[in-house]
């Protein structure tokens, strides 16, 4: 029953329960919370917040890895180490800028709506993917690289085959980081404009209703939970050249 | 063949290797020597191209190299190094395919290619569904040269390939590539800073000393007319004559005079054959005779020869 005890098992159901069966939970919320009315947040479904946010998620965290991944072999290449000390420098800088003040510098320049929430989820979500980019092409050994090319790869086959697959699970670990502050970053995007999973969170937390802001919370913090488990998975899959056995 | 006419690799002002030319005919083994900075992985690097000289030329069998495609050329030569740079996230079969894949060899010859390889090197076959980290580090280079020779190249260019290794499976591993080399002919340019693994392995030795070519030709020429006092100290200085006594065997100078005792093989060197006689304090060892016929025996005067 090994099988039983893997999280993921309990984690999606739950995820999917909390999406659809938010309403069966109203006696707990009534109980806990007599005086708000209608004690489950009502205004919009959960599932349609939670597919509007996955898709902010997912758009901008596929645009930073692109755009991140790219940053990070354009640095490492021959032609382009110069643009290394600048990227590595303004990864580091941006990543000790809050998410939030990313978001709120974003309105300022890009106005409201689901547009500017993408676009500083993109700017964020980049900072990580190129670090560990870096990181992660970085970490290929000489002597590696070196019989590569000297078996005759040419330099596209050897960062398609050998430096790309080498530095897989390393980049993989700065999408995940990427997506994981995106998903909790995204329903701040709802004081911007954005219809997230933070509306519930936000509208609760504006109207004195803590039991919406529970309910957001929940939803939130179970779909950031079951990415992380569901990265660890690939991750684990990456990495299966390099377990001992 | 390769021809090295005035090659020269200069970074800023410094000249890493100056004017060196020299020649190795096709199936020579031969060693480039020299102590560390003294220019033979630049020599080296610039055969398949890892470093483009600043100016000299390098002809492979009359063609001028720095006129071939780099990848083209680079497949018809092969490398191991001394930190074998193994792909760790292939297994060992597709590790030793590279070339032949690169070079779109059908999947059936790919296969064979690496089970023969697998068998020359003495590997277990089961071994191409290991990965890297798996393998010993006598293994590993194993795999290493393999992969070198995977397709089949006119050249094998090898970097101390046995520098990381204990003094068993380099031993090993020497005999081996000795082996292969007797069975395959290639023609191999093979750095070392070891001189008695040159003196072991090579028909011809190249001694390097900053950058520069201070002599060339067969190991038993450098030892008994060395160019001049670096030479002779780098080929041994007080033991020149015991590194010459190694190059011989006792086959060459048996008598047929019996001497009681156990007998040492023909194929022996003169330099065991001395530490035989010390230890057995004898001036006169037993040598087994050559297919059946009569022992003979070596004396101590026959060492000088």
């Amino acid at each position: 029953m090994r099988w039983l005890r893997d999280p993921l098992l309990w984690l999606l159901p739950l995820l999917l329960f909390l999406l659809l069966g938010m309403p069966l939970l109203r006696p707990i919320f009534a109980a806990a919370f007599p005086t708000t009315t209608p004690p489950v947040y009502a205004d919009d479904s959960f599932f349609a917040l939670f597919l509007f946010h996955a898709e902010y998620v997912v758009l901008s965290s596929l645009a930073a890895a692109i755009i991140g991944v790219g940053l990070g072999i354009v640095a490492t290449r021959e032609w382009g180490t110069e643009f290394r000390p600048l990227l590595e420098a303004l990864a580091t800088i941006g990543q000790t800028f809050p998410p939030v003040a990313v978001l709120a510098l974003a309105v300022p320049a890009f106005g409201y709506g689901p547009v500017p929430t993408m676009i500083a989820l993109t700017l964020y979500g980049i900072l990580p993917i190129l670090k560990n980019t870096l990181a992660g092409l970085g970490s290929v050994p000489v002597a590696v690289r070196e019989a590569g090319e000297a078996m005759g790869l040419t330099r596209f086959q050897l960062l398609r085959d050998v430096e790309l697959p080498l530095a897989a699970p390393t980049i993989l670990a700065g999408i995940r980081i990427s997506v994981i502050i995106n998903i909790g970053t995204a329903a701040i995007g709802s004081t911007v404009g954005a219809v997230t999973l933070g509306n519930p969170i936000i509208g609760g937390l504006v109207n004195g209703k803590v039991a919406y802001v529970l309910q957001g919370a929940l939803v939130v913090g179970v779909f950031a939970i079951a990415t992380d488990l569901l990265f660890e998975r690939l991750d684990r899959r990456l990495r299966r050249f390099a377990t001992r056995d | 063949m390769i021809e090295l006419d005035r090659l020269t690799k200069t970074y800023g002002a410094r000249a890493s290797v100056s004017d060196v030319s020299f020649t190795v005919e096709k199936g020579v083994f031969c060693a480039i020597v020299g102590s560390s900075g003294s220019g033979k992985s630049t020599t080296l690097r610039m055969i398949n191209r890892l470093i483009e000289p600043s100016a000299g030329s390098i002809r492979i069998n009359g063609e001028n190299i720095a006129t071939l495609p780099v990848e083209g050329l680079r497949r018809r030569i092969g490398y191991a190094i001394q930190s074998v740079g193994l792909f760790p996230h292939w297994d060992v079969a597709d590790n030793i395919a590279t070339v032949p894949r690169l070079l779109k060899w059908p999947e059936e010859r790919v296969q064979q290619r690496v089970d023969e390889l697998l068998a020359m090197l003495q590997l277990d076959p089961a071994m191409g569904g290991k990965f890297p980290h798996q393998l010993s580090g006598g293994q590993q280079q194993r795999i290493g040269v393999a992969r070198a020779l995977a397709a089949d190249p006119e050249v094998l260019l090898m970097d101390e390939p046995f520098g990381a290794l204990d003094p068993i499976t380099r031993e090993a591993l020497r005999a081996e590539l000795s082996r292969i080399h007797r069975s395959t002919g290639k023609t191999i340019l093979f750095v070392t800073h070891d001189i008695d693994e040159a003196l072991q392995l090579a028909d011809v030795i190249a001694l390097l000393r900053d950058g520069k070519l201070v002599q060339f030709g067969p190991p038993i020429e450098l030892l008994t007319q060395p160019a001049d006092d670096f030479v002779r100290d780098f080929m041994g200085g007080g033991t020149l004559g015991l590194k010459l006594l190694a190059l011989r065997q006792v086959g060459e100078r048996v008598s047929p005079e019996p001497v009681p005792g156990e007998p040492i093989a023909p194929e022996t060197t003169l330099a065991e054959a001395l530490s035989q006689m010390v230890l057995r304090r004898t001036s006169r060892l037993p040598v087994r005779g050559t297919t059946g016929g009569a022992n003979g025996s070596i004396g101590l005067s026959d060492l000088i020869g």
